[in-house]
């Protein structure tokens, strides 16, 4: 039995797979240019999942789904070992009460990234709630401090 | 290791773009459960990674 699911990527570049239970997943990324302190122009890609289209809290409180983790993880993996300056941002929202159960969700997915990725998290503060991000990127990457950098530096905003 | 663009320029103080990041995502998450298409979103570019 396989692993993982079988995706397939649509037409506006969003990955999408059918669990067992039948419930249709997309995962989807949007492109964000970020500049660092010399100029350089970064592409983050914001990555987001939806179950069923929607976002609501039952796609990390479902019966653990393992083979969901692998194929998120795999498409992850898959993007940096193609691309690998590229970096990715996780945002997740409280505004349900459920961003605890994504974050952990999350945290408990990215144990799977290839070792040549880190991560940065952060809580930003945003417009009363709590948003937790996770920043990845490669550590070879050879901007790796001006990245980081810039993503710290536009984090203060938030203070 | 690929490339990334260089402009030259620093842009500071008025383009945060983790707050974009953030407001897009909002935006998405709006739009896919109102059933809207995200291709009407503007500003707002969803690529393939790959």
């Amino acid at each position: 039995m396989s692993i993982l699911y079988d995706f397939e990527i649509t037409e506006d570049g969003s990955f999408q797979f059918t669990s067992d239970h039948g419930h249709i997943y997309s995962i989807y990324f949007l492109e964000t240019p970020v500049p660092d302190k010399e100029g350089n122009i970064h592409t983050f890609l914001n990555l987001g999942f939806s179950r069923n289209g929607d976002h609501e809290h039952a796609l990390f409180n479902n019966k653990y789904d393992k083979k969901i983790e692998s194929t998120i993880i795999h498409i992850l993996n898959d993007i940096f070992s193609k691309h690998d300056h590229r970096v990715l941002i996780y945002f997740c929202f409280g505004d349900d009460g459920f961003s605890r159960h994504r974050k952990i969700t999350f945290n408990r997915w990215k144990k799977g990234l290839n070792g040549s990725i880190e991560d940065h998290n952060a809580i930003i503060e945003y417009e009363g709630t709590q948003v937790f991000s996770c920043l990845m990127l490669v550590t070879e990457n050879p901007l790796r401090s001006l990245i980081l950098e810039a993503f710290e530096a536009y984090l203060q905003d938030f203070q | 290791m690929e490339q990334v663009k260089k402009t030259g320029s620093v842009q500071k103080n008025h383009y945060n773009p983790i707050r974009k990041m953030i407001e897009d995502k909002k935006m998405v998450i709006a739009a896919i459960k109102n059933g809207e298409s995200l291709s009407n979103l503007k500003g707002i570019k969803i690529v393939n990674p790959l």
